[in-house]
């Protein structure tokens, strides 16, 4: 054995002890069973344990192996705080420490665990914060495949590193240590959160021997009875990682929601956001599909697969609704097995965008037999990446998508009239047809059937879908907003399709943005006639429908003193929602829809603001526009007046102060009011 | 209060060496007979900035105020007494140990000796005697628990008692074909190994495979001799624990009892280890044309390629790897591979291998169901629903496309809905050539072998069906699936779900050599048994 009184220690094995005085020599006699190319020291700190049998445990050894093991005995202060101390004592008693390696005391580790995950963490770059292995159960056994790349996106949902897993020097000098007020469980989870918050990832080290024992009432069995209170405890000590935003701008970044089949190209794009696109072959991404129910690789196999010429997505990008027409359609497919659609010119006066929808019941245990039309006008096709896996057959190939049998509908057709005619030559349900036959003949070359048949532990097989990431804000998805030049901040402005004073207020917004911000443009409702170029003004421009069969379409409506106040129901309310959960601000009207959903959307951290815009074809009166705004102030950040009658009605019903904006008029001949000395400054809207 | 430690000696104060806590006043040297008793003296000193010190009781000057100290947020260890002299205030042994019982707790606050050298003594000695007392009882008890445990293993099984009796009445656990890689399109030849020199065995010249298996359950697998070489010399392959990088088995083969077709490498029991990452390590030695082993493409899963030490031939630039079947049992139990005939007293088990899922996703109805919910369709996993309906016999069929030779076809049946109330369902399945009509297969015309209408006593019973040739047989052939309902049997959640395929291998179609057991020489002592030679 090696003197460490002279070669230093690179690496600590910190031990916690508390009870289980028998598994604890094993996880001694594993430590100490290291085969290394460098000197380690185990640190056990006896928590405070009542039972005998632990101290005499602890002193026992490190009796017998004194300049190996150190024996700290302190009062019970729970699990993270002996951690801690491991920590403090590892970085103080040895100074050229490169890591530490966090080892239960029920838990073994094989002969190669130090070695692997040091060499893994010294091979990795700066950012490399900890090293992880798969987690290999025995007692009621299990094997906890956690392979693949690491993914902060799946760290967010799903603890991928347990405690059996090192941390770096690097890590701990940023200050990173164990919550000590967790108690119940989770707590390993929490601190390698943490590394990922201070700009860390973790590197996963295939075959490192670490063992887990699972029991039948182990911490990790006491914490699933906690789990929802503690979740809650880590999402909001980790806001910065948790928040809508910056969960959506993972997702933008790592591309994991649509993959888009070009039937023109004969490409695939993997995207959130068309402005943060990847193309990549057909037959890569076939095999990235493919493997992605064999092997984990989170993100890199998207939930949402469509059938769209690349072509159309350019034209659809060009005019800023490429976005919405897909989060249209992503909203369908929650209660479809397929959504298709058809754009029809539709060349009226004024120019008008319009969508249409029939649904088709589901055929209980049937096929959406493939294709749908005839003759053939769908020009999008979307569908589950996962679906598509489950219909094909490696012998007698694809022959529809297999309905969903949790979905109501199997086929949900959408029109959408557009004042112009959008390039087209491919029918998407033919093409489907076509990437079946592409996906049979990529499994039959690669052999898909062997590696079905594989014992492999598979659960954390599949394609990504949007819910895994944004459940924990109780969100099913969000719509993924970004600005062209993917730095500034979106704002929504929201409207009432249809209603020309609206749309005249959102320009005005518009016209007032300088150019650190980047305008969207959401019109709630189905039909939107504008004969202007949307995509001069706004980034975005999203009309949302209430879709048949997906949503309540019935608006009810609630009186409050003598003002009414639309109300949306359950669907709505989650399409509205989900729509305008990532925005940084969203703009919209007393008398709307949204409007008694600002609450909710304020709590997840976005800004509201009320605009209070007279005229349109409400013809609202300034006492009615300030008395719904009144309905529901609390839930506004600011509130926007155009016309200094109103102001003075807001503070006269209440409205305090600090919240009114004065927004100058814009005159006829565009020139802008003078400012009063008593309005405020447009400074609302500045990042 | 807080104490403080030099950087030099703060870790040797948490080892497990016995310590003594001396609380002498400043300046006063330790007594004479103390020194080298193999206790580690500490002592507490005030240092130039008023701070107190643990420090070894003959080392540290209290003048040096520069030294580089660390604070102790946990007392140090295996502390036996705090002593005060006789001569001293106890004062300050007590309020050192009211620090100790914040830090550390009640239970962890040394004794208190305040007297002279000889009370110390005393104290010193009563307190290792306990010591020695206590550390027998434990010795004792643990070597008890050894004799437990030892016993235990020795005489009580560690696999559930219904498996184990299961057994007991099978006599042999037939192998089960785990995992089957794809057909070979190419060749490799077994590396030669460098000898051992002077450091250590050079060992890039050797094939490795990982194998999409683990060691629980292992029994055995197969290669492909593509080309049996000629010359002398030996082909050596050793699975390896990758984890703890422990070698599991070792079988060697001479080049003279090789011939094309498959190498059966078996164990003597199935693995009871439970290593996740196994990997097959392959190489020869010797003189002459070395044997080839036949490789395919890993296709989707380039990971579970094969490492060689010179270039692989690849097919559509795939990663390849050993063409290989894996075939694995219950944990523990023979294998039925017998090293000497004396051995061999009972017939091999045939081996068995599980009907593919895209052999069974394809089964399509033969009889039509109207009804407006889930009557029939494939469940994933080798799972096919086919419900039973009034007045009628429900079918399906799909066709096995095996390339073995087999006897049997089985699988089993059960209610997967526990809502079912209805008792005396029944399932079949009939074995034919390709293009039977389900009538005929019904009836009983032109068909190779069927199982008997099997009824579930109860709809949580689980039924096996089998349907057994007279002789074995190449396929293709169909699979006709039947459940029908008891006369006047109640329909609701009735959902009969087939599962758990198997096809019965015929041995001695496989084309294989005969199987070989680990061994350092054993390879051939194993064929030998087979062709008669009895061993000494």
């Amino acid at each position: 054995m090696h003197s460490s009184k002279t070669a230093p220690i690179k690496v600590a094995i910190v031990i916690p002890a508390f009870g289980q005085p028998g598994f604890l020599s094993e996880a001694l006699s594993t430590s100490l069973s290291q085969k290394t190319n460098f000197l380690f020291a185990i640190i056990i700190v006896n928590d405070g344990c009542p039972h005998l049998e632990t101290h005499e445990c602890c002193l026992s050894f490190a009796y017998a192996y004194p300049d190996k093991i150190y024996y700290l005995r302190k009062r019970n202060d729970g699990l993270s705080a002996a951690r801690n101390t491991g920590i403090e004592f590892a970085l103080r008693a040895f100074p050229l420490l490169e890591s530490v390696y966090f080892l239960d005391s029920d838990n073994r580790i094989g002969p190669a665990t130090l070695q692997r995950l040091l060499d893994a963490l010294q091979s990795g770059d700066e950012c490399a914060g900890w090293a992880y292995t798969d987690i290999d159960k025995f007692g009621f056994a299990e094997f906890g495949d956690m392979s693949g790349s690491y993914s902060p996106l799946e760290h967010l949902f799903r603890n991928v590193t347990e405690a059996g897993s090192m941390a770096g020097r690097n890590m701990l000098d940023a200050g990173l240590r164990f919550d000590s007020d967790m108690r119940r469980g989770c707590e390993d989870w929490e601190f390698w959160l943490q590394g990922l918050d201070s700009g860390f990832r973790g590197i996963h080290v295939p075959n490192a021997g670490f063992r887990y024992r699972r029991r039948g009432e182990s911490m990790l069995v006491a914490a699933e009875r906690e789990l929802a209170s503690t979740l809650e405890y880590i999402r909001s000590k980790h806001s910065n990682l948790y928040n809508v935003p910056s969960i959506l701008d993972r997702e933008i970044r790592v591309r994991s929601r649509y993959a888009i089949f070009h039937p023109d190209t004969g490409k695939v794009s993997r995207l959130a956001s068309p402005y943060e696109r990847e193309t990549i072959a057909l037959e890569d991404y076939l095999i990235l599909l493919l493997r992605s129910r064999e092997r984990p690789e989170y993100g890199r196999s998207p939930g949402h697969l469509v059938v769209m010429e690349e072509q159309l997505l350019g034209a659809l990008a060009r005019r800023r609704m490429f976005s919405g027409i897909l989060w249209t359609l992503e909203r369908a497919l929650r209660r479809s097995t397929l959504v298709t659609l058809t754009l029809e010119a539709n060349v009226v006066s004024p120019p008008s965008i319009r969508w249409r929808d029939e649904t088709n019941l589901q055929v209980p245990g049937g096929t959406v037999e493939l294709p749908i039309s005839a003759p053939p006008n769908i020009q999008v096709a979307a569908f589950e990446a996962d679906q598509f896996l489950k219909s094909f057959r490696e012998k007698s190939g694809f022959q529809g998508l297999h309905s969903q049998i949790r979905k109501p509908n199997a086929v949900h057709e959408l029109t959408l009239e557009v004042p112009e005619a959008l390039p087209f030559d491919h029918d998407a349900s033919q093409a489907i047809e076509t990437l079946g036959k592409k996906l049979t003949e990529a499994a039959r070359r690669n052999h898909a059937t062997t590696w079905r048949s594989a014992h492999l532990d598979r659960h954390r097989a599949g394609s990504s879908m949007p819910w895994q990431i944004y459940s924990g804000s109780s969100l099913p998805s969000v719509f993924p907003c970004m600005s062209p030049d993917k730095t500034r901040g979106c704002v929504a402005i929201v409207i009432e399709a249809g209603n020309s004073g609206e749309l005249e207020a959102a320009l005005r917004i518009r016209d007032s943005m300088d150019g650190t911000l980047s305008p969207h443009l959401i019109a709630i409702g189905n039909r939107f006639d504008c004969d202007i170029a949307l995509k001069d003004h706004f980034d975005e421009f999203v009309l949302l429908p209430s879709l048949r069969g997906v949503e309540d379409t019935s608006v009810k409506h609630r009186n409050y003193s003598g003002t009414s106040v639309p109300h949306p129901g359950w669907w709505d309310a989650e399409a509205i929602i989900t729509t305008l959960a990532a925005y940084r601000t969203v703009i919209s009207l007393p008398n709307q829809l949204p409007s008694s959903l600002m609450g909710s959307l304020r709590h997840r951290g976005v800004e509201t603001c009320c605009l209070l815009a007279l005229g349109g074809e409400k013809h609202c009166s300034a006492l009615e526009a300030a008395n719904a705004c009144i309905a529901f102030e609390q839930a506004y950040d600011k509130i926007l007046v155009d016309h200094a009658e109103t102001f003075q009605l807001c503070r006269a019903l209440g409205i305090p102060e600090r919240k009114l904006v004065f927004l100058p008029e814009v005159e006829q001949d565009g020139s802008s009011r003078t400012a009063d000395p008593e309005q405020k400054d447009m400074e609302f809207l500045s990042p | 209060m807080m104490l403080y430690a030099h950087h030099s000696n703060f870790r040797s104060l948490y080892d497990g060496a016995p310590k003594l806590l001396l609380l002498a006043p400043q300046g006063e040297m330790l007594p004479h007979p103390w020194k080298n008793s193999g206790f580690r003296f500490l002592t507490l000193r005030i240092d130039g900035k008023q701070r107190l010190v643990l420090s070894d009781a003959d080392g540290y000057a209290t003048a040096d105020i520069d030294a580089k100290l660390q604070p102790l947020s946990v007392p140090p260890t295996n502390v036996w007494a705090i002593w005060v002299p006789g001569s001293c205030d106890r004062n300050a042994g007590e309020l050192l140990m009211k620090w100790w019982s914040q830090l550390a707790g009640e239970d962890a606050i040394p004794r208190l000796v305040h007297g002279n050298a000889a009370t110390l003594t005393m104290d010193l000695l009563a307190y290792s005697l306990s010591a020695v007392a206590q550390l027998a009882r434990s010795n004792a008890n643990l070597r008890k628990d050894i004799a437990a445990l030892r016993e235990t293993l020795e005489n009580h099984y560690r696999i559930p008692r219904d498996v184990e009796e299961l057994l007991e009445n099978l006599r042999l656990s037939p192998l089960r074909l785990a995992f089957s890689s794809p057909p070979p399109h190419g060749s490799i030849a077994v590396p030669a190994a460098r000898p051992k020199n002077a450091s250590n065995q050079v060992e890039d010249c050797i094939l490795r495979q990982i194998l999409p298996i683990g060691a629980h359950g292992l029994g055995g697998l197969d290669l492909e001799i593509t080309s049996p070489g000629s010359g002398v010399g030996w082909i050596t392959a050793e699975l390896i624990a990758g984890a703890a990088d422990a070698q599991l088995a070792r079988w060697r083969v001479p080049f003279s009892m090789l011939r094309k077709g498959t190498l059966q490498l078996r164990l003597d029991k199935t693995l009871s280890q439970l290593h996740r990452l196994l990997q097959l390590r392959i190489y020869a030695e010797g003189a002459g044309e070395f044997p080839t082993l036949g490789i395919c493409s890993a296709g989707l899963l380039p990971e579970y390629g094969l490492q060689s030490p010179v270039g692989l031939p690849a097919e559509n630039e795939k990663q390849p790897m050993l063409a290989i079947r894996i075939w694995g049992g219950f944990p523990g139990v023979s294998t039925g591979v017998a090293r000497t005939a004396q051995e061999a007293g009972l017939p091999l088990a045939n081996p068995v291998a599980p009907v593919s899922e895209a052999d069974m996703a394809d089964t399509k109805l033969t009889r039509e169901i109207k009804a407006s919910y889930p009557c029939f369709g494939y469940l994933g996993d080798g799972r096919i629903l086919l419900r039973p309906l009034p007045n009628q016999i429900s079918a399906a069929v799909t066709t096995l496309s095996t390339p073995d030779t087999i006897y049997a076809v089985s699988c089993t049946v059960s209610v997967d809905d526990n809502r079912c109330r209805t008792q005396q369902l029944a399932a079949r399945i009939v074995l034919t050539p390709p293009g039977i009509s389900v009538d005929d297969a019904e009836r009983g015309r032109g068909i190779l072998a069927a199982s008997e209408w099997v009824e579930l006593a109860d709809p949580t019973d689980v039924g096996v069906l089998e349907a057994r040739m007279a002789e074995p047989r190449q396929g293709p052939f169909d699979l006709h699936l039947f459940t029908r309902l008891p006369a006047g049997g109640a329909i609701q959640h009735v959902r009969m779900v087939f599962g758990a395929f198997e096809t019965e291998l015929d041995p001695a179609s496989l084309n294989s050599m005969p199987p070989v057991l680990p061994g350092a020489d054993d390879g051939a002592a194993c064929l030998e048994a087979k062709m008669g030679v009895v061993e000494g």
